[in-house]
């Protein structure tokens, strides 16, 4: 419940950042939130390697997110399944304090990005032109990882204080 | 009992099987992604549903943000007001001349049997909620829906000038892709009017340039000198934007590829990162 809860205040912050910062492909905004997609790295090692556990919360928000945000079915709750089996392939590999967890949460965004914009092209929605995607890489950054140092320093203190646990 | 050997399954089947199902992926959601797609019936409840506990848990901080915005535009109240009463002796003016058109169109249409003409619509007025941080940022959520009779394909304004067009509807919300769009289907069809060399163009709005922050229309005569600044407005003919309203204004021009015709780029009326209240366009029937 506490990692469901996380998750959901993330995307309700999305929501909430895309109607304040200038998020068009016209302006040269810095600050594009990716919370969600944050919130699924932070989240991981909360689940205590309950796999199944893991990857049914990430298509639950991915759902959610495709309805609520772009309009379409299945295919961020897909894109979120292949991030969450990613993201267990990189925490075998990485530990989970702070700078693990960026590392983690920004090559996460990267690699959603890099597979949007390519399904996107592929089917013809928009032109593939390889400045943009770049462009939208630089500009997933900054904001975001603000982002994660908040959020992870926030969740510890309240799992330590409700005493959840959580694999290190 | 003898255990039988496991078969091992060659590499290049397992790849070709990815590759199918990459394919097959594709596929479906090439007809998930689609404009045109009309949301099914849970899909619209559980968006309404959702955007209604959204709007509820988001109230107050939306709160905030209007009455902080409302302070910041505050200090430019005085210069408005300033224009505003200067413009205030035309309105009269303008008010009986108006009326006067307006009468003369009945009159018209009376004699020769139209019902409606292009430039006639009715307003709903509608704030955005959301914006789509996934998909190139080009579609927002409006709070209005189909119970306010708003359907696919409307156009959505503000005073500047026009937005985009509504491509889903639910209930209560609406999803609108703006003409700044990167996405080569969104075409609008326009009209450059260049008041100075008396000419008025034709052209195609067929997508937005983000190398050079511009709309790109094309299909304009190669012999044509337009003027910069010559504003482009929607030209109605396409039977989904009612005419005259303002796109943006002409900043420059080049030959197509071909050098049969010229590609006119035109700076958007619009300030896109900053539209929060809009008005759908409902043309008259």
């Amino acid at each position: 419940m506490f990692m469901y809860i996380v998750t959901i205040i993330s995307l309700l912050l999305d929501l909430f950042l895309s109607t304040i910062l200038p998020i068009v492909n016209t302006s040269n905004n810095f600050f594009i939130p990716m919370f969600t997609i944050v919130s699924l790295v932070l989240m991981y090692p909360y689940f205590n390697h309950k796999q199944n556990n893991y990857i049914r919360y990430a298509i639950i928000i991915g759902f959610i997110y495709d309805i609520l945000i772009t309009n379409t079915l299945l295919v961020n709750a897909t894109i979120f399944a292949c991030l969450a089996a990613f993201i267990r392939f990189l925490d075998s590999g990485l530990s989970n304090n702070l700078l693990s967890i960026i590392i983690k949460s920004l090559l996460v965004i990267f690699v959603y990005d890099v597979v949007m914009y390519l399904i996107l092209s592929l089917i013809g929605y928009i032109n593939f032109n390889i400045f943009d995607i770049l462009f939208k890489l630089l500009k997933s950054i900054s904001l975001n990882l603000i982002y994660i140092i908040v959020c992870y320093s926030i969740t510890n203190r309240i799992a330590k204080r409700l005493k959840i646990k959580k694999f290190i | 009992m003898l255990n039988k050997p496991k078969k091992k399954i060659d590499i290049k089947y397992i790849i070709l099987f990815i590759v199918i199902i990459i394919i097959l992926i594709l596929v479906i959601f090439s007809f998930i992604i689609k404009d045109k797609r009309k949301l099914s019936a849970p899909e619209r409840f559980i968006k309404d549903c959702l955007i209604s506990v959204e709007n509820i848990v988001l109230y107050p901080f939306r709160f905030v943000k209007d009455e902080i915005t409302e302070f910041i535009y505050l200090k430019d109240v005085y210069k408005e007001n300033k224009v505003l009463k200067e413009n205030l002796d035309r309105y009269d003016l303008l008010y009986t001349q108006n009326q006067e058109l307006k009468r003369q169109i009945e009159e018209l249409k009376e004699e020769y049997g139209i019902e409606n003409i292009l430039s006639e619509y009715e307003y709903v007025k509608a704030t955005v909620i959301n914006r789509n941080v996934a998909y190139w940022y080009d579609t927002m959520t409006i709070n209005k829906g189909s119970k306010s009779g708003i359907t696919e394909d409307m156009a959505v304004i503000t005073s500047k000038g026009l937005i985009g067009k509504v491509i889903k509807t639910t209930k209560n919300t609406s999803e609108v892709k703006m003409i700044t769009s990167s996405n080569s289907n969104n075409k609008i069809s326009v009209i450059i009017d260049d008041v100075e060399n008396n000419l008025k163009l034709y052209g195609i709005l067929t997508n937005y340039d983000v190398k050079k922050n511009m709309l790109a229309i094309e299909g304009i005569s190669e012999n044509s000198n337009i003027k910069k600044g010559s504003k482009v407005y929607t030209s109605g003919l396409n039977d989904i934007f009612p005419s005259g309203i303002l796109v943006g204004e002409v900043d420059s021009e080049i030959k197509d590829n071909y050098g049969l015709s010229k590609i006119v780029y035109a700076s958007a009326s619009n300030d896109m990162s900053d539209v929060s209240y809009v008005s759908v366009l409902k043309r008259k029937e």
